[in-house]
């Protein structure tokens, strides 16, 4: 390769590196404000389920806190994949106008019994507890008479936004490859932090990235020569890497796979988050603390607030069922 | 000694607030009535003293501003708590400047306005 062309090379990959590094960080955004809509309702809940007192101004601040988040969150799914993207604003603004109807203006004190989500479900009879049931309802879903809830809307951000996250393979300097039963496994890696490695394979141990040093840890990866047994298939990765977060996807058609993880030992930090195309059951390979959610375009699961050590455990268990022999 | 039972008054115009608190603290032995009309609360003040008041702060006609002013002008002895959905630090400030107890911001659990009234409560022996 000439000088020139190697600097042009060299030019292209680093313009290529700051978008994926934009992308990077305004998915991670994107995963921040669908977290937040997530922790406002485990908050209702646990008013519901341990006899607080709160009054209907909670229940107010909880809606405008999702109804705020929703909005950033269709914003950072615009930015990402803008086309298309008019059908996440319709559907937010019917969202929020039918929330500031039925539960925050003032007239809506009255009518808080009249929004029933189930035939089935008995709701509390106190017009504050009824209006938070209500309200966390309209928010998980499902409705009656297919009224859209606000967790339709955060599936259909990320069916809108996931398929703008292939590729990027061309940006690695790193590979990882190995047999694990009969399938062969290649990651390329991408270093978001721009480290000068040096082209081609390299050892797990010196990528530098937590997460995913945890995940190769729990598939039993024990170097670059070793191989065990005759691979049959080959599945390819592309791994976006910095010391403490992850983003692993899967590449090829029938292993569309989405993982995103933190894993710095802070709790608060620390998430891993899982979108599966179909035909992929997620629940045949993640670990059971994951939540999992159906959307039109496959299933997306979720594991928040865990502790340090038991983050660490689902992902070196979710490393031996995706990248190893289990 | 038998402890003496607290003469408490709950003043909310949200129904829940005395409906969950009226039990919670019985369950210690204390008097409790519940108000949702505020000005109904300080017409029975003037009839009875209680020795502790719980009253929130945002309430049509008579604000918990007023109740707390109300009180401390007819009984020196009471113990004012202001509770409030509402929570800002000017609202703690200028209830707590106006001679207000404490002051707690709902959501909250009964325990917590439980651990409140027994400081209170010692001051009161005192």
């Amino acid at each position: 390769m000439g000088p020139i062309i190697g600097r042009l090379k060299k030019g292209f990959r680093g313009r290529e590196l700051t978008e994926a590094r934009l992308q990077f960080a305004r998915f991670r955004k994107l995963l921040e404000n669908t977290r937040a809509i997530m922790n406002l309702v485990e908050d209702g809940r646990e008013k519901l389920r341990e006899e607080y007192i709160f009054d209907r101004h909670y229940v107010t601040s909880l809606l405008d806190g999702v109804l705020e988040r929703a909005g950033m969150l269709v914003f950072d799914a615009v930015v990402l994949a803008p086309e298309g993207g008019e059908a996440l604003y319709l559907l937010y603004d019917r969202l929020k106008a039918f929330a500031v109807e039925r539960f925050i203006k003032e007239e809506a004190k009255e009518q808080s019994g009249c929004f029933t989500p189930s035939d089935t479900k008995t709701l509390p009879e106190e017009p504050e507890l009824r209006l938070l049931s209500c309200a966390l309802d309209w928010v998980t879903g499902p409705l009656p008479d297919g009224e859209p809830s606000m967790m339709d809307l955060v599936r259909l951000v990320f069916d809108h936004t996931i398929a703008c996250l292939r590729g990027g393979s061309a940006m690695a300097k790193k590979r990882l490859e190995w047999n694990r039963g009969d399938t062969r496994h290649v990651i390329d890696v991408v270093d978001l932090e721009g480290g000068d490695v040096k082209e081609g394979p390299v050892s797990g141990y010196d990528l530098g990235c937590r997460p995913l040093g945890t995940m190769i840890a729990g598939a039993g990866w024990e170097g670059p020569r070793r191989q065990e047994g005759e691979a049959k298939t080959t599945k390819n990765w592309i791994a976006f890497t910095d010391k403490d977060q992850l983003s692993l996807r899967g590449t090829d058609d029938d292993n569309r796979l989405y993982l995103e993880a933190t894993l710095s030992g802070h709790t608060d930090a620390d998430f891993a988050f899982f979108f599966a195309e179909d035909p992929l059951d997620p629940k045949s390979f993640l670990p059971e603390a994951f939540h999992v959610e159906k959307t039109v375009l496959g299933a997306m699961a979720w594991n928040y607030d865990l502790p340090g050590q038991d983050m660490e455990y689902s992902l070196s268990q979710l490393g031996a069922r995706l990248l190893g022999g289990m | 000694m038998e402890e003496r039972k607290l003469n408490i008054m709950v003043i909310d115009d949200e129904n829940i607030v005395g409906k969950r608190l009226k039990p919670a603290l019985e369950k210690s032995g204390d008097i409790v009535e519940t108000f949702e009309d505020a000005k109904k609360a300080l017409e029975r003040f003037n009839e009875k003293p209680f020795d502790i008041v719980v009253t929130d702060i945002r309430m049509d006609e008579v604000d918990g501003i007023e109740v707390l002013e109300h009180v401390l002008a007819h009984s020196d002895k009471t113990k004012v708590i202001i509770i409030t959905g509402y929570a800002t630090v000017e609202v703690a400030r200028e209830a707590l400047a106006k001679g207000a107890f404490d002051f707690i911001a709902k959501p909250f659990k009964p325990n917590d306005l439980r651990v409140v009234i027994e400081r209170a409560a010692k001051q009161l022996k005192n």
